[in-house]
């Protein structure tokens, strides 16, 4: 789909032969009308701020990315709600110190997965819309998330998890390192594992995958399974970054990370995507939110002026065929 | 008064679907397109019928130019299609949809529902359907639908019928319906283009012929004229291949036993051998068990109690495609639906088998083009979409996919369903190939009893899951009549 | 013949599990039946039964709509500046509805025109709507006029007024469900393609599906200013996904093209019960959501398995009805 932007924009140049060229094009744009805007938006600081923020949206959104490319129509609207409920327990369990953080990680990865899992066996084994499933889950665990709160009420992180939020390495961000540590890791999955090979193959046409033997079951309740666990670990993220966890604190991130991931090239019919061009997706999504702050504007206008460009970009990568 | 198609020419990425093609339709005039599968003759028709808008050229109906792609303008020019795909909405009833486009309405707005409902009488009365009008479209049988899309096209008496591929799965006593109505319309002045690879109903309706091959028209004139040798011919490129000589099957040993299955739920048991090296075609009526002796040997069947089936003496666990094709059963269907990874690339949809198993070494690229070029297989390199090409290039990359495995059985399922003569000949080849030098088996259904006849050195004929009667070319006794003969004996005698 | 009819209509199962849930909240709440119990209950309830209707008119063209929410906000808190800038009731009203219908009128431009992906494109106006209705007023507040907000808490011959409202709404439905327009919007939802080879505009119909849904999203918005008396930019909030889910229960499909209006108006009124329910055993509010979560998870499943195989088992029916038909002809 970028490369049909690029073909429109570029006359069928060899250019359009790069893969994500069209969102390296808009995010190019976005970091020159920064500059414009504003002359510290090219500063390392600001530079460092933007791929946090991306770093950590872009591992939101690296089980959608899976769950979307499983097709079927695949989609996870409970992201959101497993990042609040894992931010409220690493809070409730850990703490302030350090000492339970291996235990309370344990515990939410393991919960995470299960949540996955559950959705998937709704999809797969009910045979309920993906949507419809992870929208009523996303209820139950916003639901489980509340009960916990009420029990051990959040708490400000302990220093590993703020160190991870907040903290660097060698001068980058940790949320930087092991956003790139995620996508590498995503990245050999979905090209070089017999996991990845399947996944494309099961999202693209299910009957014929399973008419060539792939267990189809299998692939895609990993794929489930892998996006809870994903989101899980992205709820750490968020509660080191924010330092704080309440009720509402991963809502956003179900949307936005649909949004990375379209963008960034995966179909919303299954079967075609990348990692890569969902990370590309975050950075955009990031790039307009940050210019936004830069502009001094309030969060009402952030929100409608990140609703326009959205729609833009939506018409510019991912108009669907007649 | 015409219909005229003036150097059309159409190109889908780097395919040219069309080149330059013109022909003209006038009153009373039942004109045939013939080609091969991906000559461009569907592609054709839904450009004569504003469903496509062509790259240069212009359709002109009647004087008035067409314009972009816009069927409903098509419609009010005069021009009705029927959709090989359908076009009937499957949740409406067989009355809505067959008005959905004129329905009348009250004050513009509301429905008049019993306007519409005599429409639909109307319409669907002259298809003998009117007493189904009420039914949804989705529960409706292959062929009513077919019928129901006819009279949908009739419906808004347009003076140009375009019909594509539309008696391929009628009954015989549906396509005399078709044909009564087709009569009555070329009486009344209208015209029609009559697309479709079968030469007897062409000849049986069609005065006029135009043949593309390869996107270009390579035949315009008189249907009377032309015999069908030099037809298929000019379609193809090619003559219609006289069956391959035999090898003599070798008396291989019994590869494949199945104990005690059911074709259909409430049949006897029954035991099948099959031998390596021997073709084996199991045909009949349709839907007589044939379908699901294939699908248990493939594990895309849930075994019934007491079905069990050996492959070299090792018993099979049934019920799982993946299971069986790890031992070495490749299973290839002519319903494309169900075997093509459409957005994925020619080389994935080839290694697809491998990606399911552990174990196996994934064949190189080059192992992958020589594969294609056994089949002649045309394609614009092996990393695009092979969603890009026609259906019998697809169908070809499928089988080609059996190749790469090396299978110990191959189950084939109307592998050649709705693809062109040259290309089901390569097909054929590469099957007799496998079986007679590798020594593979092959089972193979066909709802074509001359291609069972040409392919197989044995033919099982079932009925009602029974098998009625084997017919093995080694004793003389296979050709398409015996095998028709077998079927129809038993239904006359039921 | 009638039963089989009433069966295996996509709203059944809905219908059951309303009364069911209307039952068991009477049960644990006999009180519920008196006039003033009726109006607080219809009067929370009204905005989103209207906005259920906007939500199975995207849902019907094979859309979905994920700006209701921020949608009926916008509405609620710009229907209160107009009050505060001194604006009469008769002129409000309308400016609402055409408010709500160029709302409507974007998302269509959006899918219809430009032909983004609906979930996406109404995504994206949900951030813009609610930026604009955040915008407008941060925070709670504002008054609407005294009397109408006394006329939609009130009852007319014991029935509460907001019922009485929603009947017109209905009544609004019923002309649509009756229209040319709604049996095409179907075609499209099912299958566009097929839709646009027979020659209907297809885009135009989704662009009317969500204009429409617009109007109903503006009715919806108006509701709640009179029934809450304030505007708030958050309260509307949680319409986008109960919206779904109530059409859901009710039978509305997501894929397009099957389902009624009425069906996923008992969805809604399921969906609304389950909460009103909790808080009347006594539930700690705490759990209040957990406990609705797993309700609409188990009627989600009851809903979609039961619909499925009464589906089959009247497919069936109609089969062999017309098969004794087709032999008496």
């Amino acid at each position: 789909m970028s490369a049909r932007l690029a073909n429109i924009s570029l006359g069928r140049t060899s250019l359009g032969r790069i893969p994500h060229v069209g969102s390296l094009g808009i995010i190019l744009a976005l970091l020159i009308l920064g500059q414009l805007v504003n002359p510290s938006f090219l500063s390392p600081m600001n530079l460092w701020a933007v791929l946090s923020v991306s770093a950590l949206l872009a591992v939101a959104s690296a089980g959608q990315t899976l769950v979307i490319i499983s097709g079927n129509q695949g989609i996870d609207l409970s992201v959101g709600s497993v990042m609040t409920l894992t931010a409220l327990i690493v809070s409730g369990m850990a703490g302030s110190s350090d000492a339970a953080v291996p235990m309370a990680l344990a515990v939410v990865l393991g919960l995470g997965t299960l949540i996955g899992l559950a959705n998937g066996i709704g999809a797969r084994f009910l045979g309920l819309y993906p949507l419809v499933v992870t929208l009523g889950g996303s209820f139950v665990v916003e639901g489980l998330g509340l009960v916990y709160a009420r029990s051990r009420p959040p708490q400000m992180p302990g220093p590993m998890i703020e160190n991870i939020g907040i903290g660097r390495f060698l001068g980058i961000p940790w949320l930087v390192l092991i956003g790139a540590v995620v996508t590498v890791a995503m990245t050999l999955l979905l090209r070089k594992s017999r996991y990845g090979r399947q996944l494309y193959l099961v999202g693209s046409n299910i009957r014929a995958a399973s008419a060539a033997g792939i267990p189809v079951t299998r692939v895609l309740l990993t794929t489930w399974a892998a996006s809870g666990f994903l989101a899980a670990f992205a709820g750490v993220l968020l509660y080191g970054y924010v330092a704080s966890a309440n009720l509402s604190v991963g809502a956003p991130y179900t949307m936005m990370s649909i949004a990375a991931a379209v963008i960034g090239g995966t179909a919303l019919s299954g079967g075609a995507g990348s990692f890569v061009g969902t990370v590309l997706g975050a950075v955009i999504f990031s790039l307009i939110t940050n210019l936004l702050i830069m502009l001094g504007l309030g969060p009402a206008l952030r929100y409608a002026i990140s609703g326009l460009v959205l729609i833009l970009v939506l018409f510019a990568t991912s108009r669907d065929a007649r | 008064m015409t219909l005229v198609l003036d150097g059309i020419t159409r190109v889908f990425g780097p395919v040219r679907a069309l080149d330059d093609v013109s022909l003209t339709v006038g009153p009373g005039e039942c004109r045939a397109l013939y080609g091969g599968n991906g000559s461009g003759k569907s592609t054709l028709a839904k450009i004569a019928s504003g469903t496509l808008a062509p790259d240069t050229g212009r359709v002109l109906v009647d004087d008035r130019p067409l314009g972009r792609a816009d069927p409903a303008r098509a419609r009010s020019l005069g021009v009705g299609m029927t959709f090989q795909e359908l076009s009937l909405i499957p949740l409406l009833t067989a009355g809505e949809n067959v008005v959905l486009t004129d329905m009348p309405g009250r004050a513009g707005l509301l429905r008049d529902t019993a306007r519409a409902d005599q429409m639909a009488q109307a319409a669907l009365a002259p298809v003998g359907l009117a007493g189904r009008r009420d039914l949804p479209v989705s529960i409706l049988q292959t062929g009513e639908k077919y019928l129901i899309e006819l009279a949908k096209a009739l419906q808004s008496r347009p003076r140009w019928l375009i019909i594509d591929e539309l008696t391929a799965t009628m009954h015989a006593s549906e396509v005399d319906v078709f044909a009564g109505l087709l009569a009555d319309h070329l009486a009344q002045g209208g015209g029609a283009l009559f697309v479709s690879h079968r030469l007897p109903e062409l000849r049986r309706f069609c005065d006029t012929i135009s043949v593309l091959r390869n996107g270009k028209l390579v035949f315009d004139g008189a249907l009377a004229g032309v015999g069908d040798d030099e037809l298929v011919k000019w379609a193809g490129g090619g003559h219609r291949d006289a069956p391959a000589l035999m090898a003599p099957a070798r008396d291989g040993e019994v590869r494949v036993k199945a104990k005690a299955i059911r074709p259909l739920p409430h049949a006897q048991p029954l035991d099948l051998d099959f031998r390596a090296g021997e073709i084996t075609g199991i045909g009949g009526l349709p839907d007589q068990g044939q379908k699901q002796v294939l699908r248990l040997l493939a594990g895309l069947r849930a075994p019934s109690p007491g079905e069990s089936v050996s492959l070299d003496g090792e018993t099979l666990p049934l019920g799982s495609a993946a299971a069986m094709a790890a031992k070495g059963i490749s299973f290839v269907s002519g319903d494309r639906d169900e075997m093509v990874f459409a957005p994925r690339s020619i080389r994935e949809n080839m290694l697809a088998p491998f990606a399911a198993m552990r174990g196996l070494k994934m064949p190189s690229d080059a192992e992958i083009t020589a594969a294609l070029e056994r089949l002649s297989t045309r394609h614009a390199g092996i990393s695009r979409p092979i969603g890009g090409l026609s259906g019998g290039n697809q169908q070809k990359i499928l089988v080609a996919r059996c190749l790469l495995l090396n299978p110990r059985l191959i189950l084939a399922e109307d592998c050649t369903k709705g693809i062109d003569v040259a290309a089901r000949n390569d097909v054929h080849h590469l099957l007799r190939e496998l079986a007679h030098v590798q020594g593979t088996t092959v089972i193979v259904t066909s709802s074509d009893d001359q291609e069972l006849a040409e392919l197989c050195d044995r033919v099982l004929v079932l009925d009602g899951g029974r098998m009625i009667a084997e017919l093995a070319r080694a004793e003389g006794r296979l050709d398409a009549q015996a095998i028709v003969s077998a079927y129809m004996k038993q239904e006359r005698a039921a | 013949m009638m039963l089989r009819q009433i069966w295996s209509h996509s709203s059944f199962p809905a219908g059951v599990l309303a009364a069911l849930a209307l039952i068991f909240a009477l049960s644990v709440n006999p009180g519920l039946l008196t006039t003033g119990s009726m109006i607080g209950w219809s009067t929370s309830q009204l905005g989103l039964w209207t906005a259920v209707l906007g939500q199975t008119l995207a849902l019907m063209g094979r859309g979905i709509d994920l700006s209701i929410g921020s949608a009926v906000s916008l509405v609620n808190v710009s229907a209160i500046a107009l009050f505060e800038a001194g604006w009469p009731l008769t002129a409000v009203v309308p400016a609402t509805l055409v408010l709500g219908l160029a709302i409507g009128a974007l998302n269509g431009a959006l899918v219809g025109g430009l032909r983004l992906n609906p979930l996406l494109a109404t995504f994206a106006t949900s951030f813009v709507l609610l930026g604009l209705a955040l915008q407008i007023r941060p925070a709670p507040g504002g008054m609407a006029p005294m009397p109408a907000v006394m006329f939609l808490n009130g009852a007319s011959w014991g029935i509460p007024n907001a019922m009485l409202l929603f009947v017109l709404v209905l009544l609004l439905w019923a002309l649509i469900a009756a229209s040319l327009f709604w049996i095409r919007l179907r075609a499209v939802g099912t299958d566009p393609v097929r839709a646009w080879n027979s020659g209907l505009p297809v885009q135009w119909l989704k662009f009317g599906s969500y204009t429409l849904a617009g109007l109903f999203t503006g009715l919806s918005g108006l509701f709640v200013t009179l029934c809450v008396g304030a505007g708030d930019p958050l309260f509307a909030q949680p319409y986008t996904l109960l919206t779904i889910a109530g059409a859901v229960i009710g039978g509305v499909a997501l894929n397009g093209g099957s389902g009624s209006g009425y069906g996923a108006v008992l969805g809604a009124v399921f969906v609304g019960l389950t909460s009103d329910i909790a808080l009347g055993i006594g539930i700690s509010p705490f759990f209040q959501q957990l406990i609705v979560g797993c309700v609409l998870l188990v009627g989600l499943a009851i809903v979609v398995l039961s619909g499925r195989w009464l589906q089959q088992k009247s497919n069936a029916a109609l089969i062999t009805a017309s098969a004794h038909r087709g032999e008496r002809a």
